[in-house]
């Protein structure tokens, strides 16, 4: 009788420790796949979000060219331009140092929750008679 | 274990399908956007003429081998998932300091900033996943007219398309002296007005009494006359005219555009019966003669009623049939009473301070006193009609001197009907007997005359009001002005109007801007407010109400102190396709 309560204590023994195996690797393989899930998920919301950080950015170049164009004098520090539920921090600077003589530099930081995008745009400002034109828009990494 | 299994390879499955239809629908969100960004590089109004707000759905649009906007959803599969796309436009405003509002407000709308919302959506597991990207685009693809000669002269109405030195009219502006750069030419020049009553128009003369212009013709619209018979000026340089038979005042700019008018038949506030005359005070309140209601109202230069005071009798404060009344520069008023054959005085209030005259034909007495007016010192001139004659006075009823005499030769009268004084003391009076005006300097002399019976220009049928202007170059006055030929942006939709700015020198005085546009070369030229630009190389911002028309034009108003004047070398004014 001892004998068979020892084996049949000894066939629990292994039995559970084979389930807490199979749940543990269960467990690992949830948290794995969720991980992975996540992550995956993650790094494709934030490929939207850096796509929308790009064109928050866009939009405060667009906007600060727009003032230039309507004063030839128009520099700004930096100032905060709300696009939708993002936003885009613009600053726009003339002449040296910031620029060569007769450019405007326009610096646009455009951000979507956590990712940021920044965009750099040089104009030419004839100095008699204000007429903009766009000499090079290109992005910088940051 | 299988359940682990299924649960974990759905999850996997689930996120990827999800990750993969977000990144889609992002870059078809993001493509649109970049789609709508070059069409409006294109042809602004492609997106500006849109119908605005979320409702209205838009798509971009290759079938026609171009990019194009219609109107609603674009469905699109990508591997095997159906989406839809579309954006929207909204209106964009800025403030004063040139920043876009949070939220839209009408009044500062910008006509060259659109809010463009792009949605890319699709179904995930019977659920929706739509994704939005939203931008600012703007018109800011800009070019400039540019003027730096005008020696080539007037005469040239446009439309054109490249600028050369010629434009459409000036007044004294010299445009040629000096090729390349424009001046004004202070005149000093006195206008005279008169109204010319029984003809129904204002006819415009110089000081020498050579006609320069006239406007109205008989009706009742605006701008149209029934027997005008007393005329005023404002220190604004506009012109307000006694509409007689039409119980009204009206009100017109120097060059005789009509600006407002007020008043109908009757006897209550602001109401006449046949207004004869009218004066200007140095706040610009009008003062009318309200001739068969026997009273005096008082108006803002707006036309809006203030007061009222006297009733038909004899007695102070009270007139009977009164004809002519005039200011002083302290605001006091003067009435020519005319059936009681007298001046009386106010205050600018109404209230009674003095009164002269009596019956006859001696110093001091009137017969049918008309016409009345003050020189710069304040001494009163009163045309005594039926004695035919011109009275001074000092501002007490002081006679001072007298002259005419019945007739129609030089200095004599038939009926002289009204008189003004100009900056220089010159007194014009305009004789409605004998259809003409004379100037006579302060003391009565002769100088000359001009006028005769007719309804041609410079000719009169029996005229009872008479106004002086001086030309000074002032930016109130317009004297000094050029008007550019029409320019055309070729944007058959309308053109975004930036800027206006000049260059040159200014020593002193100023330049005005005033700006017009259409959408048909032939005008009608409807000139924005004015635009004082405070010097050289300064741009100033045009009211964006102005744009969206294809033509435009300037009108450019020199002002000087005489001795300095400002030049202008260069005018330029920017705009956006």
């Amino acid at each position: 009788m001892v004998k068979n309560r020892q084996l049949k204590t000894n066939g629990g023994v292994a039995a559970l420790t084979t389930i807490l195996m199979i749940g543990g690797i269960a467990v690992e393989i949830i948290i794995a796949v969720t991980a992975t899930s996540y992550l995956f998920v993650q790094s494709e919301f934030g490929s939207k979000l850096s796509s929308d950080a790009f064109l928050v950015a866009s939009a405060g170049v667009q906007d600060a060219t727009m003032r230039i164009v309507r004063d030839k004098s128009f520099t700004q520090s930096t100032t905060t331009l709300s696009v939708g539920s993002y936003s885009a921090d613009v600053s726009v600077c003339k002449d040296l140092p910031c620029a060569a003589l007769g450019k405007h530099k326009i610096l646009s930081v455009g951000k979507a929750q956590s990712r940021r995008r920044q965009l750099e745009a040089i104009l030419n400002v004839d100095s008699a008679t204000g007429e903009v034109r766009l000499e090079s828009l290109k992005e910088l990494s940051l | 274990m299988m359940s682990v299994a299924s649960s974990g390879l759905f999850l996997v499955l689930r996120s990827g399908q999800l990750a993969q239809q977000n990144e889609v629908s992002s870059n078809l969100a993001g493509s649109l956007i970049d789609g709508v960004a070059a069409v409006s590089q294109g042809n602004w109004h492609s997106i500006y003429d849109l119908n605005k707000g979320s409702s209205n759905h838009y798509r971009v649009s290759t079938s026609t081998g171009q990019l194009a906007i219609q109107s609603g959803d674009e469905n699109l599969t990508v591997n095997g998932t159906s989406f839809t796309r579309y954006f929207y436009a909204d209106n964009v405003s800025r403030d004063g300091s040139g920043n876009i509002e949070s939220v839209y407000n009408s009044l500062n709308d910008d006509p060259s900033t659109q809010k463009i919302t792009s949605t890319a959506s699709s179904q995930i597991g019977g659920s929706p996943l739509i994704v939005s990207s939203i931008i600012y685009i703007t018109r800011s693809q800009n070019f400039v007219f540019k003027q730096t000669d005008w020696s080539g002269g007037s005469g040239q109405e446009g439309p054109i398309t490249s600028i050369n030195n010629k434009f459409a009219s000036s007044a004294n502006i010299d445009f040629s002296n000096t090729p390349g750069s424009i001046f004004p030419i202070p005149t000093n020049l006195n206008y005279i007005y008169v109204a010319d009553t029984n003809n129904n128009r204002i006819q415009k003369f110089d000081s020498s009494g050579n006609y320069v212009s006239k406007w109205g013709s008989s009706g009742s619209g605006d701008g149209q006359f029934q027997h005008p018979q007393g005329i005023g000026r404002d220190s604004a340089y506009n012109l307000y005219v006694a509409d007689t038979n039409n119980h009204r005042i009206q009100k017109f700019d120097n060059a005789g555009n009509f600006l407002l008018k007020w008043g109908s038949h009757g006897n209550g506030d602001g109401q006449f019966d046949q207004p004869r005359d009218l004066a200007i005070d140095s706040a610009n309140n009008i003062y009318v003669i309200d001739f068969l209601n026997d009273r005096v109202e008082k108006f803002d230069s707006s036309g809006n009623f203030l007061i009222k005071w006297g009733s038909q009798g004899s007695t102070d404060g009270k007139f009977k049939d009164p004809e002519g009344i005039a200011v002083d520069s302290n605001n006091n008023v003067y009435v020519a009473d005319t059936k009681n054959d007298r001046i009386q005085k106010f205050n600018s209030s109404g209230t009674f301070l003095l009164k002269w005259g009596s019956t006859g034909s001696g110093n001091g007495q009137f017969e049918n006193p008309t016409g009345i007016s003050v020189d710069s010192s304040n001494n009163i001139f009163v045309a005594d009609s039926n004695n035919q004659r011109v009275q001074k006075f000092d501002s007490n009823g002081n006679f001072l001197s007298k002259w005419g005499g019945s007739g129609n030769g030089d200095g004599q009268f038939g009926s002289p009907a009204d008189m003004v004084i100009d900056s220089q003391n010159f007194v014009y009076v305009v004789d409605a007997q004998n259809n003409n005006v004379q100037k006579f300097n302060s003391s009565g002399t002769f100088i000359l005359k001009w006028g005769s019976q007719g309804s041609t220009d410079g000719k009169f049928q029996s005229p009872t009001g008479i106004a002086s202007s001086l030309a000074q170059c002032t930016g109130a006055s317009e004297e000094c002005n050029l008007v550019s030929s029409v320019f055309d942006t070729g944007v058959v939709s309308g053109a975004g109007l930036n800027t206006i700015m000049w260059q040159g020198s200014q020593i002193s005085g100023q330049v005005i801007f005033k700006i017009a546009s259409s959408n048909n070369s032939a005008g009608p030229w409807n000139y924005s407010s004015a635009i004082n630009v405070s010097g050289p190389n300064v741009q100033v911002k045009i009211d964006p109400s102005l744009s969206n028309k294809r033509y435009v034009r300037y009108k450019l108003i020199m002002d000087s102190n005489q001795s300095n004047s400002p030049r202008i070398d260069d005018v330029i004014l920017s705009w956006s396709r």
